[in-house]
């Protein structure tokens, strides 16, 4: 239980008291998981529309496929981004590997269906001759389209959040496409891995904590505006 | 002559490997409000969206003002009032003017418009209000406003009163009507109700089974059935197939229809003008009883008035009557339905007959 | 392209951060190193003090000694720091590496409960790791092929036991965890002290055995050539190679730790005579 007392007053510690290296780790989960879900969303709605709205042969099939991607395990993304990205793999040119750019990409690549699956289901809710009231209102069907998505916003938030969660809380890809150097690649969930095996728990779980509440303001941003025009 | 609005030519659309709606031709004039009559699964919805330029017709193709149309073109000038209103999120304003978005109207012309609108249909009281928080009828008339803001040249509407109850139907339906003759927009309307049909519409055009059977003036066509399944659309129950016709009705007569009301039964008479038939079912339907027998192996509807007399109540299912032909009320059947001629009341020829 | 703008503008602010800002801007320099050399804590002096002398960004990759010797062989680090003589020698006999020098050493210690039920302390190393497998004692072991790992497994075969039973407990992790595990179950354990001192869950365990030349954990450094592979940083691996051996370099590793733990971890050894206790104890 002293460990738990522990870490809330690391935590705070090391949040309030200014330190730099905590700052930094702070800074770069966000913006690598942050820029990660955008990605995934960028790339994931598209596919969802699709998906959902598109007629083609084996549309189900690749809804499945899409759908069955959510439970990838992490680590085995990393593992296959890390071999690609191997000096020796058919990206070593770009020489990504320990770079935030990988976390990022194999982020997205882990939120991706996520993204993709729940937009999906989402954009489905919406009665189907919606698009075709829109398209018969003048709407050309990119407009008529994006009327669709707009009106799945609440889901296809909700989508978003799903894909940042678990995106922020992952650790396997994370280490093994970033390494946890200190300074350059070190994220919370890695950082807490690193406390543990070195033994300082107190110091693990704090930066989970950190974590947490992290995650939780930025769902909250989301939420809020998900929200929006609802009491 | 200035070339119809809109038209179709040879206009087929298959899918499923069959063809779901065949129209040889079929024109509407600017100002005119064409209603589509048909029962379930005609192909009207689909005849709507081939107008709207919302499907691709397998073959055939529409000219607007007498040229071919582009889907562009044709959108341009066209909105439709689907089934179910199909609201957005947000207030019923920023629904009103969804369709002038999509047509990039100026924002103050926008504004204006919107309101007068909904001013028209009678809903500017409830301009802010969300548009989840509406009635059945509210939101048809938020519908209707958002289709009329866009000022087509046609307006296209699909069935859109059949959710309503009957006393919001009639509502709208007169507003409606004084809209379409005070902006003169042309409309084509899809409708299963014949009285809805009557009251709104100048011609008519019936489908069945994807195939156009006949049009012309609403009249004309509401009183002229083309073929026994046109009868059925168009209220004449009682479909006389030819034997029976030509027996009861003189040679030549071919297929004859009437209203079940112009087919009374009664309890005896003259062979000549009381036929005989086999009682099977009395179904009291209001003001008049519909009662069916059956001649030769044939169902036919007649009709009795109600409260049911007292011979006819203790007739019994199986026992023998006769039923009365009102001719004024027979249309032979088989007119040209492209070119909206219809052969004339039976009635007069058999009279003659009667006569001589 | 708005993916490739995210994914510009995320690396920008990452990569940045922690490398020295020289204007040639020098490829970085993928060091392969063991996570119990991590946990110790001696990188993150190290690792900025050679940027700054240098002025080639490091990337410190922590992983199991097995797993870092095959990066230096597949070319995917350019220098590796390790201390597992036995896959080191694989790595000079496939020949894309460069030079093996020798670094630095600490030592392992045998730690365990301080009731110390099979009688192992004060001991010798083999004698006590014959008592633990007669008492059948609790006994954690890394299971990882990690050179710590190697080291334990060297020692049993000296004692002539086979360590295997229900006393013997394998974690396949690293050092840190296996000595958390070790501390909760009262058990014995091979440690390296430098991780043994710094980690906060070890306090439980004494250290029974240390001493002796059976125990030393002897660390080198060896710089990858060009030939393992594509792209190798074979001038950035060859200055890391160098510069650890330099006496600013090895005055750091020697003080380090002395401060926070009243004893320096880690025994300064470039330029020392390699004939040192690899053989028996």
């Amino acid at each position: 239980m002293d460990v738990l007392w522990e870490a809330i007053t690391d935590a705070l510690g090391l949040l309030i008291g200014g330190d730099g290296e905590t700052y930094e780790i702070i800074a770069r989960s966000l913006r690598v998981s942050l820029t990660a879900t955008l990605v995934a969303f960028l790339l994931g709605l598209p596919l969802g529309m699709l998906l959902a709205l598109g007629r083609f042969r084996g549309r189900r099939l690749a809804l499945a496929a899409v759908n069955t991607g959510m439970g990838m395990p992490p680590v085995v993304i990393g593992l296959l981004i890390t071999v690609m990205l191997w000096r020796s793999g058919p990206f070593g040119a770009l020489e990504l590997l320990y770079t935030p750019t990988a976390m990022v990409i194999a982020q997205a690549v882990i939120a991706f269906p996520l993204v993709a699956g729940i937009s999906a289901a989402a954009l489905q809710q919406v009665d189907p001759d919606f698009r075709v009231q829109m398209e018969a209102l003048g709407a050309t069907r990119g407009r008529a389209l994006w009327a669709v998505a707009v009106e799945a916003r609440l889901p296809l938030l909700a989508a978003v959040m799903a894909g940042f969660g678990a995106v922020v809380s992952e650790v396997g890809a994370a280490m093994m496409v970033g390494g946890n150097i200190a300074g350059q690649t070190r994220v919370l969930t890695t950082a807490a891995v690193l406390e543990t095996s070195r033994g300082d728990f107190a110091a693990a779980i704090a930066f989970g904590l950190i974590l947490l509440l992290i995650a939780f303001s930025v769902i909250l941003i989301l939420t809020l505006a998900q929200q929006r025009g609802r009491r | 002559m200035t070339p119809p609005l809109l038209e179709l030519e040879h206009v087929v659309v298959r899918a499923g490997g069959r063809a779901i709606l065949d129209v040889p031709a079929l024109g509407l004039e600017a100002g005119t409000t064409t209603g589509v009559l048909g029962p379930n699964g005609a192909g009207k919805s689909t005849l709507l969206r081939v107008a709207a330029a919302l499907l691709e017709p397998t073959s055939g193709r529409l000219l607007l003002d007498g040229r071919a149309a582009s889907r562009v073109r044709l959108r341009a000038v066209t909105s439709a009032v689907l089934q179910r209103p199909l609201l957005r999120r947000g207030s019923v304003r920023s629904n009103v003017e969804t369709g002038m978005r999509f047509h990039r109207v100026p924002r103050d012309v926008m504004h204006e418009r919107s309101a007068a609108w909904m001013r028209r249909l009678g809903i500017a009281g409830l301009a802010d209000r969300p548009a989840t928080s509406l009635s059945g009828g509210e939101a048809q008339r938020v519908s209707l406003a958002r289709a009329l803001a866009v000022e087509p040249r046609l307006l296209l509407l699909d069935e859109p009163f059949a959710a309503l109850d009957a006393p919001t139907r009639g509502e709208l339906l007169a507003d409606l009507r004084e809209v379409l003759a005070d902006t003169g927009t042309a409309a084509l309307m899809v409708t299963h109700d014949r009285d809805e049909a009557a009251a709104l519409c100048d011609r008519l055009a019936v489908l069945h089974d994807g195939e156009l059977r006949q049009h012309g003036p609403a009249a004309a066509v509401l009183d002229h059935p083309a073929d026994p399944e046109c009868a059925r659309t168009l209220g004449f129950d009682t479909v006389l197939p030819s034997r029976l016709a030509e027996r009861w009705l003189g040679e030549g007569s071919g297929e004859v229809a009437l209203r079940a009301v112009d087919c009374q039964v009664v309890e005896d008479g003259d062979e000549r003008f009381a036929h005989p038939a086999v009682l099977r079912r009395i179904v009291p339907l209001g003001p008049v009883a519909r009662v069916v027998v059956e001649v030769d192996g044939h169902a036919l509807q007649a009709s009795a008035p109600v409260p049911v007399p007292a011979w006819l109540q203790e007739r019994g299912v199986g026992r023998p009557v006769r039923i009365h032909l009102r001719m004024e009320g027979a249309r032979r059947l088989g007119g040209s339905p492209a070119t909206g001629e219809t052969e004339s009341a039976l009635g007069s020829a058999a009279h003659g007959r009667r006569q001589s | 392209m708005v993916v490739a703008i995210a994914l510009a503008w995320s690396g920008c602010g990452g990569g940045a951060g922690g490398q020295a800002a020289t204007p040639e801007s020098k490829r970085p320099v993928v060091l392969a190193t063991t996570t119990s050399t991590q946990d110790s804590g001696l990188l993150d002096e190290l690792l900025p003090a050679f940027e700054k002398a240098s002025g080639h960004p490091v990337k410190s990759v922590a992983v199991g000694s097995g797993q870092a010797i095959e990066m230096g062989r597949r070319g995917e680090a350019d220098v590796v720091l390790a201390h597992s003589p036995a896959d080191e020698r694989e790595l000079m006999d496939s020949g894309v590496a460069g030079s093996r020098e020798l670094v630095m050493h600490n030592d392992f210690v045998l730690v365990g409960p301080q009731s110390d039920p099979a009688g192992a302390r004060g001991a010798r190393a083999v004698t006590a790791m014959r008592r633990i497998a007669a008492e059948r004692a609790p006994f954690v072991s890394r299971g990882d092929d990690s050179g710590t790992h190697a080291k334990e497994l060297s020692l049993w075969a000296e004692a002539g036991t086979t360590a295997r039973g229900g006393w013997y407990q394998e974690t396949g992790s690293g050092m840190g965890a296996t000595l958390a595990v070790a501390a909760e179950k009262d058990a014995y354990t091979l440690a390296d002290r430098g991780t043994y001192l710094s980690n906060q869950q070890a306090d439980d365990l004494d250290v029974l055995v240390d001493g002796g030349p059976g125990l030393l954990n002897v660390y080198h450094v060896i710089d990858i050539d060009s030939e393992a592979g594509p792209r190798v940083n074979a001038e950035g691996g060859e200055a890391f190679a160098e510069w650890i051996l330099t006496p600013f370099a090895q005055d750091l590793i020697g003080r380090f730790g002395e401060q926070e733990y009243g004893q320096a971890l880690f025994t300064p050894d470039a330029g020392r005579d390699e004939e040192r206790p690899e053989s028996a104890s």
